[in-house]
């Protein structure tokens, strides 16, 4: 691989770690950015949120979708080749270190080892030496033993191959950036609404580009339910894949239950009604309830539409003249909303003129009578009346339809990233050095060093628990 | 006694082992060190049975779920998590300074659970949180979490030791909490890997991707960006002490802005509020 690189200094600059550690943070930065900056909005939104300069400079240097502008995907590509130059830079050099013909033991290096243990004990050499190597040859995977002139030394090691875990890890990032660009050559991310009881075949992704599915989805009916206190509980749209006029699939989705079929997968994404919430039409009955603000007594009468009516009090009559489902008032859209005319006796009874006032009464809105500081305010009781029926009201299901062919890489990639994680932190290659030399027939003296290529705290800690094992097993002996 | 009641009594004596902890370590007795040690096992198993009665007592308004799901239970959840890491390094490395810098998270934890801001009842779950993978992703993500929180105290312990030599008689030697820094890093990324992995395994079965570039996913990918920096820089380029212990606040104030800033932001993990 090196002689692909004709000049050395591209090479010496894509295996180096501070451009690892340069883009690892240069990524940490950049990304901070698409969190701040609202993502994916048109052009004018920009301008008018962030000014004429800043706003244009947003959309010309991509900041509006940062994770897929060139310069993101320049250091994710920039960090890729690194990732691959530096393994290879390393594995052609550590290769030997993972897989020896047979492990070098350098015991000058273990001796030399100022953090060595030393402890007597009362045995013979060849006493100990077949109580030590039978012991410690058990917890080892490799194990080596070897006569001085004074006695003997062991060496043992374990997790030489967990080496190996770092170049899963990054091999896995490999895999999963390929899966991630995989994706979003071969797959596509689409939204699309359907009534109950319609069908359709065709999904507009990105910038308004048609896609036809093998088949045509079809909505054959949506429910929602809800806890006690109101917040819903479940959102479900019976759902048939059908091709050529046959239904090949049918299966309810829910949120977390999505139907994949032919690489194709459809989630339930949101929901919402096609008819209006209100009928188009006054209901027979309506009951007014009439307050008086003074003494606050309250009146319910019911009415009908253009029929005059008494007023509570004797106050006078009113007539529902109108009924419109959707009414706004300067600018607020107010819902249904009746026309009532009333014709108010004015205080002194004995006088019978009537002065006619036209007052507006929406249905929802129970108290916006009052602003008009009348003697009574009129608001509509069975308001539940004028509502569409449960049993009339027609859905929509939103659905988000994806592609992905690129999924398999990437959780392959996971699996991969979690099993080289864990066995690169938590796996680490020990070398264990014990060493036997005979002072007196009878009385021998042992040495213990060891290393591991990481967590030297617990290296040490384990050393010290090896020297009480074995002065245990060195007494046990005599 | 409810579960509510066995939180707060545990936030108390989080508090208590708290204030042991650090009296210990500025009084310089052992003493009071022992009896921080007593208070967080009390805590811990306080904590325990608040956890499990809560469980228990959403299964008896019909609602039950494992109690993982909003902001107020993953604060109980947290303080579990610091307190139950850090005892098992005290028991297993014999050093008790620790706590002073350990405990106090924990505390803080629970005390802001218990602000009136944050809201205490069980509620039943959204549509999008009713998954298997519910329990899994929120459990890594705060092993993840705590591990990072115990290297933020370490690394502030080793600030402390690197400036001030009289505060650092009793704490325990600088290159142990150099290491044990970079042990619950290691410890912290492990999990914050496992997190991110089965929340996009989840994305992709709830929300239709893996990844969408949602705020909290993203803030995620920031902080592991962050410890993966520090992991690199120490193993090949042979960073340790002051250096690491700074990355590694920085790397907790990332934590910290992932699990509570993001709600400032809009987002698809807004049940977190």
């Amino acid at each position: 691989m090196k002689h692909v690189f004709q000049n050395k200094t591209i090479w010496l600059f894509f295996s180096s770690v501070k451009l690892s550690v340069f883009l690892l943070l240069t990524l940490a930065v950049v990304s901070i950015i698409g969190t701040i900056v609202p993502q994916g909005q048109a052009s004018e939104y920009y301008i008018s949120t962030f000014g004429q300069l800043w706003g244009k400079m947003i959309i010309v240097i991509g900041v509006d979708d940062t994770y897929h502008s060139i310069w993101y995907r320049l250091l994710m590509g920039l960090l890729s080749m690194n990732i691959i130059v530096c393994s290879l830079d390393r594995i052609s050099s550590t290769w030997t270190i993972i897989f020896p013909k047979k492990p070098k033991v350098s015991a000058t290096r273990f001796r030399n080892k100022p953090d060595r243990i030393t402890f007597d004990v009362m045995d013979t050499v060849g006493q100990i030496r077949e109580a030590i190597s039978c012991y410690l040859s058990r917890k080892l995977s490799y194990c080596e033993l070897t006569s001085t002139d004074k006695g003997f030394y062991f060496y043992g090691e374990t997790g030489r191959k967990s080496r190996l875990g770092v170049y899963a890890v990054h091999l896995s990032v490999l895999i999963m950036i390929f899966g991630g660009i995989m994706g979003s050559f071969f797959g596509f991310e689409s939204y699309i609404q359907i009534p109950e009881g319609n069908q359709t075949n065709e999904v507009i992704i990105g910038h308004n580009q048609k896609i036809e599915l093998p088949f045509a989805i079809r909505c054959d009916d949506f429910s929602v339910s809800f806890y006690e206190n109101g917040s819903p509980s479940e959102f479900k749209s019976m759902i048939s894949l059908v091709k050529n006029n046959q239904v090949i699939v049918k299966q309810p989705i829910l949120v977390n239950h999505p139907l994949r079929y032919d690489g194709i997968n459809i989630f339930q994404s949101s929901y919402g009604l096609t008819t209006p919430e209100y009928k188009e039409e006054m209901p027979e009955t309506v009951i007014l309830f009439f307050q008086n603000l003074k003494n606050r007594l309250s009146y319910p009468v019911k009415a009908m539409l253009n029929q005059r009516m008494e007023m509570p009090e004797g106050k006078g009559f009113f007539t529902i003249q109108n009924y419109q489902s959707s009414y706004n008032f300067s600018g607020h859209a107010l819902g249904p909303t009746l026309t009532v005319l009333l014709e108010n006796k004015l205080s002194n009874t004995t006088n019978e003129q009537l002065t006619p006032r036209i007052v507006m009464i929406p249905v929802q809105y129970e108290n916006f009578d009052r602003m008009r500081q009348g003697h009574f305010a009129i608001s509509v009781m069975n308001e539940s009346a004028f509502r569409i029926p449960d049993s009339e009201k027609r859905y929509y299901t939103g659905l988000q339809i994806t592609k992905d062919p690129g999924v398999w890489f990437v959780y392959a990639g996971f699996i991969i990233m979690l099993l080289g994680v864990f066995v690169t932190f938590v796996i680490s290659h020990r070398q264990y050095f014990v060493e036997v030399v005979e002072k007196s027939p009878g009385a021998c003296q042992v040495f213990i060093s060891g290393v591991s290529n990481k967590n030297k705290l617990g290296m040490s800690q384990k050393l010290n628990r090896l020297k009480e094992e074995l002065q245990k097993i060195c007494i046990n002996l005599s | 006694m409810n579960s509510s009641l066995a939180l707060s009594i545990t936030t108390f004596l989080y508090g208590s082992a708290a204030c042991a902890y650090i009296c210990g370590w500025i009084f310089k007795k052992n003493y009071i060190n022992h009896s921080g040690t007593y208070l967080t096992i009390v805590s811990i198993i306080l904590n325990t049975i608040g956890i499990i009665m809560r469980w228990i007592e959403s299964y008896e308004m019909g609602i039950g779920h494992a109690p993982l799901s909003n902001l107020y239970e993953s604060l109980v959840f947290f303080s579990w998590t610091i307190a139950t890491i850090y005892i098992s390094i005290e028991f297993r490395y014999k050093n008790k300074s620790i706590g002073a810098f350990a405990l106090p998270l924990a505390f803080l934890s629970l005390a802001y659970a218990s602000l009136p801001s944050v809201n205490e009842n069980i509620q039943p779950l959204i549509p999008a949180l009713k998954s298997n993978w519910l329990i899994a992703h929120v459990f890594t993500c705060f092993l993840g979490y705590a591990g990072f929180a115990l290297a933020f105290g370490l690394s502030l312990m080793y600030i402390i030791t690197d400036k001030n030599s009289h505060a650092a008689q009793k704490l325990p030697d600088p290159n142990m909490i150099d290491e044990l820094t970079y042990q619950m890093i290691m410890f912290g990324f492990l999990f914050l890997t496992a997190g991110i992995i089965t929340g996009a395994v989840w994305a992709n079965s709830a929300w239709g991707a893996y990844w969408s570039w949602d705020p909290k996913e993203t803030w995620s990918l920031i902080t592991w960006l962050i410890y993966a920096t520090v992991i690199h820089a120490r193993l090949m380029r042979g960073w340790s002490g002051t250096r690491i212990a700074w990355i590694s606040i920085l790397g907790f104030f990332a934590v910290l802005f992932t699990y509570f800033g993001v709600n400032l932001l809009p987002g698809l993990h807004s049940y977190g509020q």
